[in-house]
């Protein structure tokens, strides 16, 4: 049904025929592989609140919520004017982002200057126009400048059009803009300490605004991206960069959304121009292998923070390169100036785009003459991840010297805010938290996010500390490592930027007076989204980014860990104070099969044990798992990886009739000891539970290691 | 942009100019072909092939006088220094040209202010010298962008011509 009014809305935009509806309309959708399009097997999300802010061009202020239907669904008919619209996250539930496929230019369905609509939200954006004031921060460097050597457009002239559009939405309001951005800057600018601008989040944590805007063309890659067929040498250097880029602009968001509470972030895409200008045929192997990659990095890097920070897919409007040599350039795109002094930066046109993905990316909605394609009705879906499980480690170790106090607080997340302390020096000092239970077989994971809560006891000097999760608990590749696509990312950082003098082989302000925001006097959340490597599929176009997987999890680990900077010795007395660390599962749930029902042990002549219950329906496997009934009778389970024999993973099983199964073990296999015994199966690679105890709490999930 | 704006911006800046001397590559003349053009340190090329640039230097009463143009057709070039959008030449302001007498590098620097509706205002230096068998033309162009009189940033264009004449 949504599908058909979605052909007859772009049916008759096509034609030029006006559209009476005038609607503002979409579906809110449990989006399970996470990429903001909605599938035809994922289900909708109802009872979702939806509001609709804005001024009607013919009568004035608009402003209603409504629930999404039972099919997800939502419409409002506000009439033609320049609103904001905003569905809350249901509880548990986040935002799973905006639509990541790729449309370029001359794709079906695009229609420049638009494209193919990409909505996210500012979740505080309508609250702060309704409160009278909007203060807008446009940071980065030449493409939040508006930079081109066409000149077409005044200086932040997209940041100044989204400005008006805010202030069109609340005409009563106050919409300041603060040009904060720098050209020509890295990353690492945004986290120098300095007076001179407002390109750095000391100064616009300063200044409270409640929209942070982020937009960077990639200069940190400026001077190391390698043309032609690169060395190794020239991969590792521009890889280290963009690990170092990722690492800066961790911080730096993190910084902006825990130090500006309720305030709305947004990171244009750190797209390079020159890996899909591939009309000019100067296409590089590096860019076309690393460019998609450094997209994939930011969306995570924005979707995993403590607050999600919206993305802004400037990339997929502008163009494709895939690993299958195919390629749609945007080269009418960039400007071409008489005399060449360009080349790299968009047009008029492209910073058009530009305009409208951040617009879409704060739930931007024009009507009629104030949209840019004189659009009347307007649909946007809006999918949903359930945060389906937090984990947290069980386990602890130092490292390097480390000297820590109470370091089962940062294991557990409901003890009040006890902290372990930790101080660190300027060696190798390190807290290693890990343990991550791996036994919910039931999730489906589709993102995982890492983080921490935490603060700073003292004052951190010239030498600070850093914070990472790392999926094998690898944390760097070994020395001389050779980076490829498919084997470079060994950590998430969480906090602590690369800061002076990173990377050690490309060092960028070397000479910048501090580059984090080290002092945190109340408890500070940081999160990240905990990632692996991608992989790339014979023959394929695209890389494949696989979720974290249950597998994974016993491995994964989450550190602190000393990073010395200055190597002063004995000023930096200060203690980093974990409350918690954990992992967060977000995705959604295959359902969990019932017991093995009525198990029944029979010692035959020949000694052989029979162990007989009821068929699991669907069930593809059974596990016998024997464990030692001293242990038992003690209230604890051994039928685990310490069990007194077996366990037995997918045991043979036979028919035993009447619908029942049952397993064999031979004497030689039995244990020597009296003991108890349980049987579990796997319906579609979830295990059934092994049982529960007496008070009806389920036996100890963690000994069935039959995975 | 007419004619006769770049022609009353050059005048000024003939004043400044020195009499040409000597160089160990020789003084800065020819026609030459830009076929590098990189950002920083960047190892792009962003030359371009479609539309190449061509700069000429040529003495004139004993200074030196440069004219630039993209295309095959000489008879649209400008007098250098000049500064354009795609749509044609931008005014130039406050331009010094000087040639270095040990080294016979060539350097202009100018002001342009693309917007009149912007405080923008972009100073501009290029300085270009002959490698040392004369073939080549290498040299760089920053630009620093200030508004209110405030530094905002800028970056800068490496460059190499090949001679032609």
């Amino acid at each position: 049904m949504r599908g058909r009014a979605a052909a007859l809305a772009l049916a008759l935009l096509a034609t030029g025929l006006p559209v009476a509806a005038q609607t503002v309309s979409g579906c809110a959708f449990e989006d399970r592989n996470g990429n903001g399009v909605r599938e035809a097997d994922e289900p909708s999300v109802p009872g979702v609140p939806v509001e609709l802010f804005g001024t009607r061009d013919a009568s004035g202020a608009y402003d209603q919520t409504i629930a999404t239907g039972a099919d997800g669904a939502f419409s409002f008919s506000p009439g033609n004017g320049c609103y904001l619209l905003l569905p809350g996250d249901p509880p548990g539930w986040r935002f799973s982002g905006a639509r990541s496929d790729s449309f370029p230019e001359g794709t079906a369905g695009y229609s420049f200057p638009v494209g193919r609509p990409r909505f996210a939200k500012l979740d505080g954006g309508i609250a702060s126009l309704k409160a009278g004031l909007l203060r807008f921060s446009s940071m980065g460097d030449s493409i939040a400048w508006n930079w081109n050597s066409c000149f077409y457009t005044s200086s932040f002239w997209y940041s100044k059009q989204i400005q008006a559009r805010l202030q069109c939405v609340a005409p009563a309001a106050s919409v300041t803009l603060d040009q904060a951005a720098v050209k020509g800057e890295h990353t690492d600018d945004l986290l120098v300490d300095d007076a001179d601008d407002l390109n750095n989040v000391f100064r616009v944590v300063e200044a409270q605004p409640r929209y942070v805007a982020i937009s960077m063309i990639g200069n940190d890659l400026l001077g190391v991206d390698p043309s032609g067929t690169p060395t190794q040498d020239q991969i590792n250097r521009a890889v280290a960069e963009v690990l170092d880029s990722r690492q800066n602009l961790q911080e730096a968001i993190s910084a902006l959304v825990s130090e500006i509470p309720g305030a709305d972030v947004a990171l244009n895409s750190l797209y390079d121009n020159l890996a899909y200008d591939c009309y000019s045929g100067s296409s590089s192997t590096f860019h076309r292998q690393w460019l998609p990659i450094v997209d994939r990095i930011l969306r995570d890097l924005a979707w995993g923070q403590a607050r999600r920070v919206s993305i802004n897919e400037v990339a997929a409007e502008f163009a494709h390169e895939d690993q299958a040599g195919s390629c749609f350039g945007f080269d009418g795109m960039i400007c071409r100036d008489l005399f060449q002094t360009d080349n790299i930066h968009p047009n008029n046109n492209g910073y058009t785009i530009l305009r409208e993905k951040l617009w879409e990316a704060d739930g931007g909605v024009s009507l009629g003459s104030k949209d840019a394609l004189s659009r009347t009705s307007i649909a946007a879906d809006f999918g949903f991840l359930r945060r389906v499980r937090r984990l947290l480690p069980t386990a602890w170790e130092t490292s390097g010297g480390a000297a820590v106090t109470d370091p089962e607080a940062a294991l557990d997340d409901g003890d009040g805010g006890a902290a372990t302390a930790i101080a660190l020096g300027i060696g190798t000092e390190e807290l290693r938290l890990s343990g991550f239970p791996d036994w919910y077989d039931e999730d489906r994971i589709v993102r995982a996010i890492a983080g921490v809560r935490y603060r700073t006891a003292g004052t951190v000097q010239d030498d600070f500390y850093r914070m990472e999760a790392s999926v094998t608990g690898q944390f760097r590749p070994p020395a001389g490592h050779a980076y490829t696509p498919t084997d470079w990312n060994y950590y998430t950082p969480i906090v602590g930027g690369g800061g002076p003098g990173q990377p050690p082989e490309n060092p960028d302000y070397s000479q910048a007076r501090v580059l984090a925001r080290p002092n945190v006097a109340t408890y500070r959340e940081v999160s990240a989204t905990l990632t692996k490597n991608p992989t790339l599929p014979s023959g394929a176009s695209d890389y494949e980014w696989p979720p974290v997987h249950q597998d994974d999890l016993s491995s994964a680990a989450v550190r602190v860990v000393s990073a010395p900077v200055a190597g002063t010795a004995g000023n930096d007395l200060y203690r980093v104070e974990l409350d918690a660390a954990w992992i967060d599962l977000y995705g959604w749930e295959a359902p969990r099969p019932p017991e093995a029902a009525d198990l029944r042990i029979e010692r035959l002549p020949d000694g052989t044990i029979e162990a007989s219950f009821e068929a699991l329906p669907g069930a593809a496997r059974y596990n016998l798992y024997v464990g030692s009934l001293s242990t038992l009778l003690a209230g604890q389970y051994d039928h685990g990886s310490a069990a007194p024999a077996g366990p037995f993973c997918a045991a043979p099983v036979v028919d035993a009739g009447d619908g029942r199964l049952k397993i064999a073990l031979a004497p030689a296999a039995q244990p020597s000891a009296d003991s108890y015994w349980l049987v579990t199966g796997h319906v579609d690679d979830v295990e059934s539970p092994a049982g529960a105890r007496s008070d009806g709490t389920e036996i100890d999930r963690s000994q069935s290691v039959c995975r | 942009m007419g004619v006769g704006t770049w022609r009353g911006v050059a005048l000024a800046a003939l004043v400044g100019w020195p009499v040409a001397t000597m160089s160990a590559a020789g003084p800065v003349e020819g026609t030459f072909l830009l076929v590098e053009q990189r950002y920083g340190n960047g190892d792009w090329n962003l030359a371009s092939r479609d539309e190449p640039l061509r700069i000429e230097f040529r003495r004139e009463g004993g200074v030196v006088a440069g004219r630039v143009w993209a295309g095959g057709d000489s008879s649209a070039a400008s007098r250098w220094p000049a500064f354009a959008n795609d749509a044609g030449l931008l005014p130039v302001e406050d331009v010094s040209v000087k040639e270095d007498a040990s080294t016979g590098e060539v350097i202009a620097r100018y002001r342009v202010r693309p917007s009149p509706t912007d405080d923008l205002v972009l100073e501009i230096s290029e300085s270009y010298r002959l490698v040392e068998s004369g073939q080549a033309l290498v040299g760089e162009m920053t630009v620093r962008f200030f508004v209110e009189g405030a530094d905002r940033g800028g970056f800068a264009l490496h460059r190499r011509f090949e001679r032609e004449r």
